[in-house]
């Protein structure tokens, strides 16, 4: 027990850190981890090998568990081809590039695959702590980020299976992953026929929800040791045959506690057993994390643009994207049991996974998207010059209602230009002859081109209020009526006491939802009497 | 360095598997969980040999314990605690007493000796805490008056076996076997007590309430600190040879004192039933069914006194403290089983040569028989109870008829509304100013502030024991202001099942459609909506005609 509540003193060190410094928990669970070794090789606790092994192997399995718990196709729905081809894209590419690096800088053959593969994955937890927290999950980029984890978490574990089989020649490493395609098939079949059909049918109660989905867990895990391949893929397919709706919704909560656990004590578990790297192996990480950086970010804006999404969203997409995964801390674990790699080479790689999922939410930042995205080639010709328009409203952002807004004013034959920063959304309206300038809708000069002071009316649906103020006091002085889209109480109070108005969505969402009740629900007291 | 060995995952692995195949052929027969655990360890263990009970099984049987207390502490607030000590220790002392001595009479009729008679009588005197804690939560009961009596009776058991080990432990130490090394050590048990109590008020009240403020809104932190928190004093419980029972207790009591405590506790729910089931199934796996045959007879004489006379004992007791006949009897029911103290006190007593292999067997046959009998009896004490009142078997005692006052929460009619960001907090004060009665739910605690008269509740709706504490099912309406595609999905899925109307965030367009699937009967799209008021807007100032 006393060094189980080491563990957890060392986790809750952690998760301290980690909320004082805005950072993701992971990296300083695994710092805690080696500052734990250090404690114990100096004799100052107590914590057994066994204790960590074990922890590591229970936080594995939960690990896995949780990741392919997340993959339901149903995320992916309407979605499927651009998060396939950015999904493969990024991690083949990355993967040459990490593996090409790897023997340009003399690593054996098998350690460059174990290299290229370990770079080619985004970590699922970082990623979704980012979204969460910007609240971006649902957006059209957090969907496609979050199906391009899961698919590569796929790839993942097909490839360490081929991988740890590659010794035993080319024919046993196709056949582990026949079994592990077997296995998934299966997964498949349950996700499809009987997980619904049991979720319809028994009405279980939080225990034996949580146990039956820890009980498909374990079996498939004891398929996969049967199987002779690693009971990690096991775990990740039962996984995925729980991931069905609403059974993932039902047990997300329960298992949720068990992962957030087990997971903590995981990572301090694995932090403890890393060794110091040489200075070489060090300057060889910081070699690999340059590469994983610029391959990452460029590619995946690139792709995701030529996808159809917007600039904004491409080079977010990339710069979230821009870590390893947890599964590659996985597959040098995997390889490291193995004996196919070393504790130097799974020291590196967890120390390229510790240093760009530190580095990403100071990389993630809003700024630092907005002066990438000012790299973009523009897309001038076919921008409208506005210098002699009159009478005419202005967009400042053409957002997910400015289509509805262009059509209502051009029905009522009033000239409309639209001001957005966004270069693949310019595009996207020189294509619909919709009128547009590219630029920032705060920046006075971008104001004037459009010939602002003139206008009847300038319709804001720009997300920071720091540029909806700026707008404001540029445009105070013209009769230009300034209508803005606000989401907060307290943007509201301040549009209006700048002259501005403001039309409050939330507040128009409760209005219209209230009249449905009016009709359709009686009051309290009439309900009562 | 990690290996390839997986001893730990291997036995989870069994155990897991074994469990959940026994409680689902359980539920077919209405059997309790405990029950099929415990079965299921008798499989596992005595019949099969596939798991051994090892030190990391003992690890994660303590934990579960551990959490068990933990969360069992965090439900009562100081003036709960206040209310129940006295009863506790007046019906504690009465009642190990009474049971001790019935027990040690019923073991010399038997034909055992003093000693083992004394051994025995101890034995049947002590009850489950972790077995009717389980049970009792499993019914959602641990707060009634009753479940709170249960709980401070078996803590005031716990603090009687503390005497017990700690002499017992003296005689297996020849070197503390005198008075004076045996006074010394219960007086080190009951000053750490004292110590102990007193560290975890302080805490509660000078300590913990601003880092657990701070990190209020990053659930994950507040999850491991509690964690942290709960460990950390059974630590300091063990170093005063206190039990983890004890020690956890405490640690979950000085939580309770804070806010965010009720949210902590679903979420530390499940971890503890996944560490309780593998204890529970460890009690069968520990079993020891070679010597059944000779011992049967007098296991089944001690376990109907534990079932029957003990609890008879409790209810007298408790009538005479006036309390009313239902709560008495409630009671007195959860008290009618062996305690997994016994095993430790009798494999204690034969380590130090007192009594005889047999003894310890008849102990843990006793235990895993009263265990599953009781199991029933408390699932099932609602019908039971309405049997003896229709026999009129309990007016012997003249227990008190009027039912004991108790603030039983029943919502009906309501409006629940989740996630309160601006949406949410603009339905709930237009809902309140409706007149309405409405309940409003979110993670964070600060953004339920100033929502009076609202009534406030923290938590995540993904949790069952949420949805049944706001109690959805009777609730006239569900809002979900939430930008959480599962959770809202979740929800629709809820109230369809439910038969409860529902107004969702349809927040993107993508998820409408699965969202009228689910039979939505109403879509919250503030983006549409804000179109709509931008053009009456636009109407108003003349921009556009009218």
């Amino acid at each position: 027990m006393t060094a189980f509540t080491v563990l957890m003193l060392a986790a809750a060190l952690a998760f301290g850190l980690a909320k004082v410094l805005k950072l993701p928990p992971i990296p300083l669970l695994m710092i805690s981890g080696i500052g734990l070794r250090l404690l114990a090789d100096q004799g100052m606790i107590d914590i057994s090998d066994d204790l960590l092994r074990e922890m590591t192997q229970i936080g594995l399995a939960m690990l896995v568990f949780t990741a392919g718990a997340e993959l339901s196709p149903r995320r992916m729905r309407g979605r499927a081809k651009p998060i396939a081809v950015l999904a493969i894209s990024q991690f083949f590419v990355l993967g040459t590039a990490g593996f090409g690096t790897a023997l340009l800088l003399d690593y054996s053959v098998i350690h460059a695959l174990y290299i290229g593969c370990a770079l080619s994955a985004s970590s699922t937890l970082v990623v979704v702590r980012q979204l969460q927290q910007r609240r971006q999950m649902f957006e059209p980029y957090g969907r496609l980020v979050l199906g391009v984890l899961l698919l590569q978490d796929a790839f993942i574990v097909l490839l360490m299976v081929a991988l740890l089989k590659l010794p035993d020649g080319a024919i046993a490493s196709a056949l582990g992953v026949l079994k592990t395609m077997g296995i998934g098939v299966f997964a498949l079949g349950l996700h499809k026929w009987l997980v619904p059909w049991i979720t319809q049918r028994l009405q279980l109660d939080d225990e034996e929800l949580m146990l039956g989905s820890l009980a498909v867990l374990f079996t498939f895990a004891g398929m996969a040791y049967l199987l002779d391949i690693p009971f990690l893929v096991g775990a990740f397919f039962a996984g995925f045959a729980l991931s069905a709706f609403p059974m993932n919704g039902l047990a997300r909560g329960l298992l949720g506690s068990l992962s957030a656990f087990f997971l903590a004590l995981f990572f301090i578990s694995i932090g403890a057993f890393l060794s110091l790297p040489s200075l070489e192996t060090i300057g060889h990480s910081f070699v690999f994390i340059a590469v994983l950086l610029v391959v990452t970010i460029i590619l995946v804006s690139i792709v995701a643009e030529l996808l159809g999404y917007s600039t904004r969203a491409a080079v977010e997409s990339g710069i979230l994207l821009s870590q390893t995964s947890e599964f590659s801390l996985l597959l040098a674990l995997t390889g490291l049991a193995s004996g196919q790699i070393g504790g130097e080479l799974f020291s590196m790689i967890a120390l390229i996974t510790v240093t760009t999922m530190t580095l990403t939410p100071f990389i993630a930042r809003e700024r630092i998207a907005w002066s990438l995205m000012k790299i973009h080639p523009r897309y001038k010709r076919g921008e409208l010059h506005c210098e002699t328009m009159t009478d005419h409203a202005v967009l400042l952002g053409y957002g997910r209602a400015g289509a509805r807004s262009i059509r209502t004013l051009q029905q009522h034959g009033i000239e409309v230009v639209v001001i957005d920063d966004d270069a693949a959304v310019i595009r996207k309206l020189i294509e619909q002859k919709i009128p547009c300038l590219q630029g920032d809708g705060s920046d006075k000069e971008v104001l004037k081109r459009a010939n602002c002071r003139r206008a009847r009316v300038v319709l804001s649906s720009m997300r920071r209020s720091r540029d909806v103020i700026l707008a404001i006091n540029y445009l105070k002085d013209f009769p230009a009526k300034v209508v803005v889209n606000t989401f907060e109480h307290r943007e509201t109070e301040q549009v209006r006491a700048m002259g501005g108005y403001p039309v409050e969505t939330s507040q128009a969402a409760a209005e219209s939802l209230l009249n449905w009740m009016e009709a359709n629900l009686p009051k309290a007291q009439e309900a009562k009497s | 360095m990690p290996t390839p060995e997986i001893p730990l995952l291997i036995n989870v692995g069994y155990i897991v598997v074994t469990a959940a195949v026994f409680a689902f052929l359980g539920k077919l027969i209405r059997m309790p969980s405990i029950v099929s655990y415990i079965a299921a360890g008798i499989l596992l263990g005595p019949v099969l040999g596939l798991v051994h009970f090892d030190h990391s099984l003992e690890l994660i049987s303590e934990l579960g314990i551990a959490l068990l207390l933990f969360l069992v502490g965090l439900e009562l607030s100081l003036e709960k605690i206040r209310d129940l000590w006295r009863v506790a220790f007046i019906l504690g002392g009465l009642q190990v007493i009474l049971t001790s001595l019935g027990a040690f009479c019923i073991a010399l009729l038997m034909g055992f000796g003093t000693v083992e008679a004394v051994f025995l009588g101890m034995t049947a005197t002590f009850s489950s805490t972790v077995v009717v804690i389980k049970l009792l939560d499993q019914k959602g009961e641990t707060s009634r008056l009753y479940g709170r009596l249960a709980i401070g009776l078996f803590l005031a058991q716990d603090l009687v076996v503390i005497c017990v080990l700690t002499i017992l432990s003296g005689l297996g130490d020849q070197a503390q076997m005198d008075f004076f090394g045996l006074s010394k050590s219960l007086f080190f048990a009951f000053s750490g007590m004292a110590v102990l109590l007193l560290t975890v008020l302080a805490a509660a009240r000078y300590v913990l309430p601003q880092p657990f403020i701070w990190a209020a809104r990053s659930p994950d932190t507040v999850f491991i600190w509690a964690l942290c928190w709960c460990f950390l004093v059974v630590l300091l419980a063990h170093l005063f040879h206190l039990s983890v029972e004890i020690g956890a207790f405490l640690a979950g009591i000085a939580i309770a004192q804070l806010p965010i405590h009720e949210d902590l506790h679903r979420r530390l729910h499940p971890l503890m039933t996944f560490f309780v089931a593998i204890f529970l199934v460890t009690l069968g796996i520990k079993m020891e069914l070679a010597q059944f045959g000779e011992i049967w007879l007098s296991a089944l004489g001690l376990s109907v006194f534990v079932l029957i006379v003990k609890p008879l004992i409790v209810f007298a007791i408790l009538s005479r403290m006036r309390f009313s006949e239902y709560t008495a009897f409630q009671a007195a029911t959860a008290s009618g089983q062996v305690s997994e103290f016994a095993f430790i006190l009798l494999g204690m007593g034969a380590a130090a040569g007192l009594i005889e292999g047999n003894i310890v067997s008849l102990g843990g046959l006793v235990g895993i028989t009263t265990i599953a009998c009781s199991s029933y009896l408390i699932i099932y004490s609602e019908p039971l109870y309405g049997l003896f009142q229709r026999l009129h078997l309990l007016r012997l005692f003249r227990p008190k008829q009027e039912p004991d006052p108790e603030d039983l929460r029943a919502q009906s009619g309501h409006i629940i509304v989740i996630g309160m960001n601006s949406l949410g907090r603009e339905i709930v004060q237009r809902l309140s100013r409706r007149g309405e009665d409405v309940v409003a739910i979110d993670t964070d605690p600060r953004k339920l502030e100033g929502l009076a008269p609202a009534e406030t509740v923290i938590g995540n709706v993904e949790y069952e024991s949420v949805v049944r504490e706001i109690s959805l099912r009777n609730a006239r309406l569900v809002i979900s202001a939430l930008q959480i595609e599962d959770a809202n999905h979740l929800l629709a899925y809820r109230c369809r099942s439910a038969g409860v109307r529902c107004a969702i965030h349809g927040f993107d367009v993508s998820m409408i459609e699965d969202l009228l699937d689910l039979e939505t009967d109403y879509l919250i799209m503030p983006a549409l909506d804000g179109l709509v008021e931008q053009r009456k807007l636009l109407q108003k100032e003349g921009v556009l005609p009218t």
